[in-house]
């Protein structure tokens, strides 16, 4: 993709809205070396002075969120021959195990078309939210919590009344349906709609926070450049596509890392809505982790399993940030 | 020194030999106490010979897997009776007891005194040298209380007694029965409640769809991690031998069991739906009348008990589940055992005999416990209250119930054949032989 708005290659004559958002953010210009040196340094302005601060935070960190992960890891790469027997070392063996599994591959794509679907979806019903959000005005202001209101909700619930509402004989969907004619599928049931289902109400549960980061960051816009826009004379998607959009890439970015990683970590939707049935076309990542560990009751397999996981989030996440840095504006 | 100083320190003399003697507080030490009549009582109280019937002072906890399997007394009755006996208890919902102890044994933490999990998972806390044997303990309990003792159905111990130990006790479990709607079978002319044998449940299922019903013929859940009970309680009413949890597909009343649900699939006496069905939805089809037949477990007859116009009798029944051949009913259970950890095995015995007992185990039917090894509660006119619908063909059933096939695999069985059953229900143009083919080297392997 080649980024949105390029000052060199576009324009000629540089627009009013070019020159704001191109505009340098230091006014100021740097002082000079002379001026540097002959200025002392502050009490508690030493190099050491931002790794001191930051210390206590790192060591807390470090201890509630680094300890657990880096146990687990340790712990996969232990293994019981049966439950209750002692574990022993067997390195790699539960990841080599893991990689020559069949499931593991089938659990892995199916994750793909859940995290992107989701993805997809969710910013798709995010974007449009959140710029239909930022448009209320006056009395319709409600509506921006009534928003959070299926954030509210835990997801197992959700998933319970998804399961009511998608129900082949007695679902409100099949209900509907069949008044204007149309006889619904076995939503649940089907190997071909469980997904979608599935999809749906995992972003349904993830919604609110997506349209709440991305109204957040359309607040934050400066009026100035949608202003400089308008006397342009661009059209409103013109308007999206080359100044809130770009402007808003941070928070879009946030966005698809949290949804990335609630729906490649996400259980209790799965769990609760279909069990990874019917026939196993909704068994995820997260599911046949749940499985490994909780009904197979290999829990050593389980947490290798998860570190897969962990690093599949973290390849993600890098990649989101990269692909997002072709879309931000410079300065 | 004053008198009250040679006191004193006779006092903290005796209290210090007290608790430098050994843990059964056999050691002669104690003699030393007399020296000071005053304080000679409480010095002596925690060295004195073992044991009335109550045992020593102890604080015993207790780790439970779910609230409902506590006496319904809440211990205050074994604390009255006993009142050298604090119980505190523990509930461990999250089904992760073992793996619990096995860090707290890891990290030298205080055990528990008692656990009550899963009966299948009683040999990995074995395994774990997390249990002991309760052999000495039940032979005390028969010997100081041979009339309860003898009350315990023997299968309590039995399918506890493995590696040379008895390592628990099972003093409930549930088991599967077949529940029918009486209208639906009327209408069909099948006489529901005098179906025994699986042939006979397949006709009656054939006979409501020959009827032309609407409801469907046979509800039940196929949602993964719910329904697979039904296919274990089958292969073992059909006869199918198990290794641990394995069923052999192969044999006789595998391939029967297979062809039976594979018949019930194709005939449409199963519907396909079943497969994203969990116990809300099967029971809910049964309860909503919309379904002839399903089987499920025992304590679910209360459930439907309470729904207005679906009264026993009028609106529904309830069978044993069937057999065939010499295959036969399975229960469910679960197991109380004393930990290694505790130094009190006499005293965490006398707590699982509490619940033992018939007078909590028939107040626990009452809170929607499930049915008890104990013969003098299953006839106990009290039970009639709680469970009308028990009615002799099922206590019969029970008490002469197996246990239900267990193995350390158990679940990585349970998740193999989940597929299985799912095929079966979603429908599958393979064979019974195809199926067992297919199945039984997964299984074998696990």
């Amino acid at each position: 993709m080649t980024p949105t708005i390029e000052p060199e290659t576009q324009a000629k004559r540089p627009s009013l809205t070019r020159k704001l958002l191109f505009r340098s953010p230091r006014s100021k210009s740097p002082k000079s070396p002379k001026e540097s040196a002959a200025q002392p340094a502050m009490i508690g302005q030493g190099k050491l002075t931002p790794y001191m601060f930051s210390f206590p935070a790192v060591l807390v960190v470090s201890a509630v969120l680094a300890y657990p992960v880096l146990a687990g890891i340790y712990q996969s790469l232990f293994r019981a021959d049966e439950i209750g027997l002692p574990e022993e070392w067997v390195g790699f063996q539960n990841y080599s195990d893991l990689f020559n599994d069949g499931d593991f591959y089938a659990a892995l794509w199916r994750t793909a078309i859940f995290v992107g679907g989701s993805l997809v979806v969710g910013l798709t019903l995010g974007l449009f939210f959140s710029f239909a959000l930022f448009r209320a005005v006056g009395g319709l202001r409600w509506m921006r919590a009534a928003t959070l209101a299926p954030y509210l909700i835990s997801n197992v619930a959700a998933a319970v009344m998804f399961r009511l509402i998608f129900n082949g004989d007695l679902g409100v969907i099949n209900n509907w349906l069949g008044y204007i004619g149309i006889e619904g599928p076995a939503w649940l049931a089907d190997t071909r709609w469980s997904m979608v289902v599935v999809i749906f109400s995992q972003v349904w549960t993830d919604l609110p926070l997506t349209i709440l980061l991305l109204l957040g960051g359309l607040m934050t816009i400066d009026k100035s450049y949608f202003d400089a826009a308008l006397v342009d004379g661009a059209s409103p998607w013109k308007r999206a596509r080359h100044v809130t959009i770009p402007l808003l890439a941070p928070q879009i970015v946030v966005s698809t890392v949290w949804l990335s990683y609630s729906t490649l970590t996400g259980l209790g939707v799965v769990l609760a809505l279909t069990g990874g049935g019917p026939l196993g076309s909704t068994t995820t990542l997260a599911m046949e982790l749940y499985n490994t560990a909780f009904r197979r009751l290999e829990f050593n397999q389980a947490l290798a399993m998860a570190t897969v996981i962990l690093v599949l989030n973290a390849l993600l996440t890098l990649l989101y940030v990269r692909v997002s840095r072709r879309f931000q504006v410079p300065g | 020194m004053g008198k009250t100083h040679l006191i004193a320190a006779a006092v903290t003399l005796a209290f210090v030999v007290a608790a430098c003697g050994s843990s059964d507080g056999g050691s002669a030490e104690p003699a030393a106490a007399p020296a000071a009549e005053p304080a000679a009582e409480p010095a002596a109280a925690p060295a004195a010979e073992p044991a009335g019937e109550c045992g020593e002072e102890v604080d015993l906890l207790i780790f439970s897997s779910r609230d409902y399997y506590q006496p319904p007394d809440l211990w205050e009755g074994l604390m009255e009776r006993c009142p050298n006996i604090s119980v505190k208890v523990q509930v461990e919902s999250n089904d992760d007891i073992l793996q619990q102890l096995q860090r707290m044994n890891d990290a030298g933490q205080r055990l528990p005194d008692v656990i009550q999990d899963d009966t299948f998972l009683i040999e990995a806390y074995q395994n774990a040298g997390l249990i002991l044997d309760h052999t000495e303990q039940k032979d005390r309990w028969e010997a100081d209380d041979p009339d309860t003792y003898n009350d315990i159905l023997p299968i309590a111990w039995e399918e506890n007694t493995f590696n040379d130990g008895i390592w628990g006790t099972s003093l409930t479990a549930n088991f599967d029965v077949i529940y029918y709607n009486v209208a639906v079978c009327e209408e069909a002319g099948v006489d529901c409640a005098g179906i025994a044998t699986l042939d006979e449940f397949r006709d009656a299922l054939r006979a409501v769809k020959a009827s032309g019903s609407d409801a469907i013929p046979l509800s039940a859940q196929a949602l993964p991690g719910t329904g697979i009970t039904t296919l274990k309680t089958f292969f073992s009413a059909a006869g199918a031998p198990f290794d641990g949890a394995v069923p052999d597909m192969q044999s006789e009343g595998g391939l029967y069991t297979l062809q039976w649900f594979l018949d019930a699939s194709n005939e449409g006496l199963l519907p396909s739906q079943a497969i994203s069905w969990g116990e809300d939805e099967a029971r809910g089809a049964f309860a909503g009348q919309r379904a002839a037949f399903i089987l499920d477990g025992f304590t679910v007859a209360g459930e439907f008990n309470e729904i207005p116009g679906f009264n026993l009798g009028e609106g529904w029944g309830v069978v044993p589940s069937p057999t065939a051949g010499s295959g036969n009913q399975i229960s469910n259970a679960r197991t109380w055992a004393i930990t290694s950890g505790t130094d009190h095995p006499y005293e965490a015995m006398l707590a699982i005999r509490h619940v033992g007992s018939v007078e909590q185990l028939v107040a626990a039917a009452g809170n929607g416990s499930v049915p008890m090894r104990n013969s003098a509660a299953l006839q106990d006119p009290g039970l009639d209250e709680f469970w009308p619908f028990f009615n002799a063909n099922l206590r019969a059933a029970y008490e002469g119930s197996d246990s239900v096939p267990a193995g350390l695999n158990g679940g990585s069985v349970e998740v193999e054949l989940e597929k299985l059953w799912g095929e079966i229900v979603a429908g599958t143009d393979m064979t019974a032989q195809e199926l067992a083919d297919k199945y039984q080297p997964i299984l074998d392997g696990l």
